[in-house]
């Protein structure tokens, strides 16, 4: 069910003008992180130069909610550009940090901050929620359940983090690779749980339409937020 | 929810097998910034006092007194040695693992060994003299008695032990003009006080490439890592003062190394870099080739002897060509290739991006959106079109096609089968077992182009496009002929005439894995000849993709001759391909680096190479956003974002003078860029020129030839033809020649006014006389003097200022809308008033191979002499292989008055009066047209050695 692009390569986390916000890679404790942002989600002095330190835009970051703030200013590898490359998938010219996430990290939790040539601060922060990545791939596994029902059939289930609610399915069918309406299907909590404490949930074999391939995603709710896992932004598909 | 995603068994990694040497940590792979590499800082190693030397042969090899390393100095002929130097404990120098030099038999070599003692060797070839001082080690090369060429003392030959950095320092006289360097940008030939580094980068509009965090990034910075790497310096002094005094010399230094590698020309970057200059890696060998000659040319010619030299392309290549990413269908493809018939704008070339896959299937056509592709094909054939299809080294592992099917994709399956892709190893980490699996991205489809490409989906932004893969092992023979024969259903099937080679690097999207826009540089891919981390051979994997491409194709069609125009290469590209300087963006100012960055590619051993006419990406000369207009995905389409147009007319026309003229723009941001999509005066003033390309064509054939023959570029700088002009230096930017007499300065700033009107200064170099190029649409102005600045030529939008040398001879034709239109095309050959000249004509059929295999083709002298009161003019055919089509031929004597009498041998030739029966005439006649000073003469080509003579009492 699950077949993950980016499987233990180091994370990205990209910021785009398109007020997108994707994570790529295998996001893990102890592994690295790059950060791509796209400035123009800021509400830029007409005089800002792209790449030129003097009208700073600093990642704030933290691994916990309770855990301390890493402030990083971000920085242009591509140095002080006068025109920039405004790509909607984050591909582009964007400013840059990287970090390495602690061995006991819960969470990445970001936001930014501006300073402006006038002195004024003005923050992207996800209107003060900040935005907060999971690690996917702890929180979400594939686990195969054979059916009681008649023992040979095999039913696809996750193994999901045991304080996660709400796990749901949101799908398109493809028909003739033409993308349909979103919809969603809820996982079931069979109420048990894997050796390593997480609760299983399975989606019901008639949830999902047969005989055309459905590209989908993942959500599920922890910790008051809504987190999504959708395969480093390519989805997954089942066939 | 059933199966996960259907890949294919991992095979046994028996390739994939690291070598039995270790490497560095898989994290210390990186992209080194050129401020970063520091070889002028404390800390590294010289290769110091030699305390053994040895000879075999030409070859001497040092061993220095600290750590044990040595370094060999080779004499491959009388103009050229190679010095080479690895760090590593009992390197063996046996082995040769170069994917650039081809041929290392320069010459004979027959050296005389005048010192050879524990102080200095010195070695006299007959051409030159080369002092190897041993305490401590310095090479210095002399021409006679005049220095040339020396490392820096003491601190020269370097090294960090342990590690794999390697530089070496060599004095930069007074006086010192270097160039070459391959692809970079710029809006200079020369680059002295530059630093560069040479790594293979998908720099978009050369703005996204690592430079140091205080400097301007773009194309006006020649230290943006660009597409293509050609480690080459060739030095000229036209006035050589202090040690070096003497006569003007040229020598070029080629740096053989595919690791991320630096050029430092005197940038005090981070160092005082004053009267030195620097090249060096991060891995590999130092292995360099000095070249000495009286001049550039002579260096070119041993570089590209060294390297390799181009067979001659099909004559079409040299036409005018359009390119969109955006043709995304048929009918699309079919209404541009009609627009420019109707037009009346000659074309040759129409170039299919990746919209022709059939959902990123590599090698693969769309039947929804090119429905029977081969029938398309003959029809645009058929209206003299040739077409190339994009190929990138991406294999899509998305079992999706276009319909949203899982159906085979043969092509993948055939490099899977025989286990030709590269697994995910990285280095020091052991054998992976799983794929290397990369991601490339088109950009986005805001909704004008309304075919699906599962399973893409739309976000806020539109639908990304682009796919997963993975990539063949090119490193390794049978992966090389395995991927040439995947290309059997576009050349054999479709009949594709040419091949666009592209995201070279290879170009993967920016992530945490490819920070660098490119393969992990730790992952392990094969050199040619064994396992390294990519950093150490990145720059030769795009060498090594064209070397498949091009054997592959010409095993499928070996009659007819093929054509690869690329994005990326490195040193010795110019065997299979010609090169197209990347993702420009429509600015001012990547119209004026196009000058300059190719003239240094055919410096630098490409001859055939152009840039983006008009931008492919939106820039500053972008006259609108770009909006979308309709509904999105169903009818929608592009509004805005054209090309300011004089700045699509003065590139069109500088364009129209180099080597590879292609249009090509991003047609999901732009709403055109054809030239006859604009309203006038654009469509007149770009025909102007493209009909002029056209009927000079054979100009730059017979440039071409000569580049096969002794490595000389097509578009030559200034000092290439003039060295005995030392003023040429200092105008050497906007200005250059096609082959050694005609002189283009191209308008490449705004004007001013409406219509703008631009004003720029050419330089006419001393030793000549010029011509104002009147085409024989009116008579000749005076000559005037070489030597002479001409300040403030003012230049309306339909002009482009162009000189021609007193005593030229021009072969042009007659206009046709396509190479091949007219089943005859005779020659005028054009001879400018002025000293005697030679001229080397080269005739073949210009599109199957018989010219390269069975040596069909036919060269001919042409030369003219003045005599008292009269012109002798002389066509002489030296080799005579190929009968071309036209019975006759013409020639013009420009500016000229009525001659008296034209005789061929003892016959005197009819004056027929008028150029109707001049042309109607069916034997030898000639006619003077008075209103342009014209003497015209026609010939038929019946005799093999013919001389006529002009008479003016």
């Amino acid at each position: 069910m699950l077949s993950r692009h980016g499987l233990g390569k180091p994370a990205a986390l990209y910021f785009t003008h398109t007020w997108n916000q994707r994570l790529e890679g295998d996001l893990t404790p102890g592994g690295k992180l790059s950060i791509y942002y796209d400035p123009h989600r800021m509400p830029l002095a007409r005089d800002y130069l792209f790449g030129a330190p003097a009208q700073p835009i600093t990642a704030h970051v933290k691994f916990s909610e309770q855990g301390p703030v890493q402030d990083k200013v971000l920085w242009s590898p591509a140095g002080i550009l006068r025109h920039v490359d405004k790509d909607p998938l984050g591909y582009g010219s964007m400013l840059f940090q990287e970090l390495v996430i602690p061995p006991d990290a819960e969470e990445v939790i970001v936001w930014f901050d501006y300073r402006s040539s006038d002195g004024q601060v003005h923050y992207d922060s996800d209107y003060g929620r900040n935005y907060a990545f999971r690690f996917l791939t702890r929180d979400v596994r594939p686990h195969e359940l054979s059916s009681a029902a008649n023992g040979s059939a095999r039913q696809q289930g996750l193994a999901v983090h045991p304080r996660a609610t709400q796990v749901r399915v949101r799908y398109r069918l493809l028909d003739k690779g033409v993308p349909g309406q979103l919809q969603e299907a809820p996982l079931k909590d069979t109420g048990k749980s894997d050796p390593e404490g997480h609760r299983i949930w399975v989606l019901p074999d008639a949830a999902l339409p047969v005989g055309k391939p459905v590209v989908f995603d993942l959500a599920y709710q922890l910790n008051g937020r809504t987190y999504l896992d959708d395969n480093s932004g390519k989805h997954f598909m089942r066939k | 929810m059933t199966k996960a995603l259907s890949k294919p068994t991992a095979l046994p990694q028996k390739s994939a097998a690291p070598a039995a040497r270790s490497y560095a940590p898989a994290d210390s792979y990186q992209f080194v910034n050129v401020n970063a590499f520091t070889p002028n800082n404390d800390g590294w190693t010289s290769f110091g006092n030699v305390i053994t030397h040895s000879r075999s042969g030409n070859v001497f090899t040092l061993t220095a007194a600290e750590n044990a390393v040595s370094c060999q100095l080779s004499f491959l002929s009388p103009t050229c040695f190679r010095v080479r130097f690895n760090p590593a404990p009992g390197f063996d120098y046996s082995v040769e693992t170069s994917v650039a030099v081809v041929n290392r038999a320069l010459g004979p070599v027959n050296l005389n060994v005048v010192r050879d003692d524990d102080q200095a060797i010195v070695v006299d070839t007959g051409k030159m003299r080369v002092e190897i001082q041993l305490q401590p080690y310095r090479v210095l090369v002399y021409r006679g008695n005049q220095l040339i060429n020396a490392d820096q003392p003491g601190k020269n030959l370097v090294y960090i032990p342990g590690q794999q950095v390697v530089a070496n320092f060599k004095v930069y006289p007074n006086g010192a003009r270097y160039c070459g360097f391959g692809e970079k940008a710029g809006a200079q030939v020369l680059k002295n006080e530059f630093t560069m580094t040479f790594f293979n980068y998908d720099n978009f509009i050369y703005s996204s490439g690592p430079v140091p965090s205080n400097n301007e990034g773009g194309p006006l910075n020649p230290s943006e890592a660009l597409y293509c790497s050609v480690p080459l310096v060739l030095e000229n002094n036209p006035s050589p003062q202090g040690d070096y005094a003497g006569q003007a010399y040229s020598y070029g230094i080629f740096f053989d190394n595919p690791a991320q590698s630096y050029f430092n020309i005197g940038a005090s970057d981070y160092s005082d870099m004053r009267g030195k200059y620097y090249f060096g890696a991060l891995y590999g060998d130092m292995d360099y080739y000095f070249m000495a000659g009286d001049d550039t040319a002579a260096v070119i010619q041993q570089y590209t002897a060294l390297t390799g030299r181009p067979t001659m392309p099909p004559k079409y290549v040299f036409g005018y060509h359009q390119g969109c990413y955006g043709y995304y269908d048929r009918p699309t493809l079919e209404g541009v290739a009609r627009a420019y018939r109707d037009a009346r704008i000659p074309i040759d070339g129409l170039h299919i991006d990746v919209d022709f896959q059939n959902n990123y299937r590599t090698f693969t056509s769309s039947e929804v959106k090119f429905p029977n592709a081969p029938q398309m094909m003959a029809g645009l054939h058929q209206l003299g079109f040739k077409c190339s299809t994009n190929i990138t080294p991406l294999l899509t592992d998305n079992t999706l096609d276009e319909n949203g099917k899982e159906t085979p994709y043969t092509q993948r399956e055939a490099l899977l089968s025989m286990n030709g892709l590269i697994y995910n190893t990285r280095a020091n980490e052991g054998p992976n077992p799983n794929l290397y699996e990369g991601q490339v991205s088109y950009g986005t489809n805001a909704g004008t182009n309304p075919y699906p490409y599962p399973p893409l989906l739309q976000d806020s932004g539109g639908m990304p496009l682009g796919a997963p893969g993975n990539y063949p092992d090119f490193g390794r023979a049978e992966v090389r002929k395995v991927w040439g024969e995947q290309y059997s259903h576009l050349i054999q099937t479709v009949d594709m005439d040419m091949i666009w080679q592209d995201m070279t690097c290879p170009a993967i999207a920016k992530s945490g894995d490819s920070p660098y826009q490119t393969f992990p540089l730790s992952m392990e891919t094969n050199n040619g000849t064994t396992y390294v981390p990519n950093a150490m051979m990145h720059n030769a994997y795009v060498l090594l993709l064209l070397q498949a491409t091009w054997e592959g194709i010409n095993v499928l069609r070996p009659d007819r001759r093929n054509f690869i125009i690329a994005r990326g290469g490195y040193a010795g590209m110019q065997r299979y391909a010609g090169l197209w300087t990347g993702d420009s963006a429509s600015s001012w100012d990547f119209l004026r680096i196009n000058i300059p960055e190719v003239l240094n590619l055919g410096l630098s051993g490409i001859p055939i190479s152009g840039c983006d006419i008009g931008g492919f990406a939106n820039g500053s000369g972008s006259t609108t956003p770009t909006e979308i207009v309709g509904t999105p995905f169903h009818g929608a389409r592009v509004q805005g974002g054209v090309t300011d147009y004089e700045l699509l007319t003065r590139w069109m026309q500088a364009g129209s003078f180099l080597p590879w003229y292609r249009n090509h723009y991003d047609g999901y941001t732009k709403q055109f860029q054809e030239p006859y999509a604009y309203g006038e005066p654009v469509p007149t003033h770009c025909r102007t020129y493209v009909e002029l390309r056209y009927r000079m064509l054979q100009l730059y054939y017979d440039a071409m030839y000569q580049a096969t023959q002794t490595g000389l570029p097509i578009a030559r700088a200034l000092f290439l033809n003039d060295a005995q002009d030392p003023r040429v230096y200092d105008y050497l930017n906007d200005q250059f020649f096609i082959g050694r007499d005609f002189l283009v300065a191209p308008v490449i700033t705004p004007g001013t006014g409406n219509p703008p009107v631009a004003t720029r200064s050419v330089y006419l170099p001393a030793g000549s006389q010029w011509y104002a190029f009147k085409d024989n649409k009116a008579p000749l102005d005076a000559p005037v003097n070489g030597g002479t600045l001409i300040q403030n030529w003012v230049a309306d939008l339909g002009e482009v200022p162009i000189y021609v040398r007193a005593g030229a001879i021009l072969p042009f034709r007659e206009l046709e809308q396509y190479v091949g239109e007219l089943d005859t095309n005779p020659l005028t050959l054009n001879i400018y008033p002025g000293p005697d000249s030679t001229y080397t004509l080269y005739q073949d059929d210009g599109v199957t191979t018989e010219a390269e295999l069975e040596k069909a083709y036919r060269c001919t002298e042409v030369s003219h002499q003045g005599i008292p009161s009269g012109q002798k003019i002389r066509v002489k055919r030296v080799y005579d292989r190929y009968t071309p089509n036209e019975r006759f031929y013409y020639i013009a004597l420009v500016g000229t008055r009525a001659p008296s009498s034209v005789t061929l041998g003892n016959a005197n030739l009819p004056n027929v009066g008028d150029p109707n029966s001049l042309s109607g005439s069916q034997q030898n006649a000639y006619y003077w047209n008075e209103s342009i000073q014209v003497t015209f003469i026609k010939l038929f080509d019946t005799q093999p050695d013919v001389t006529v003579t002009a008479m003016y009492q």
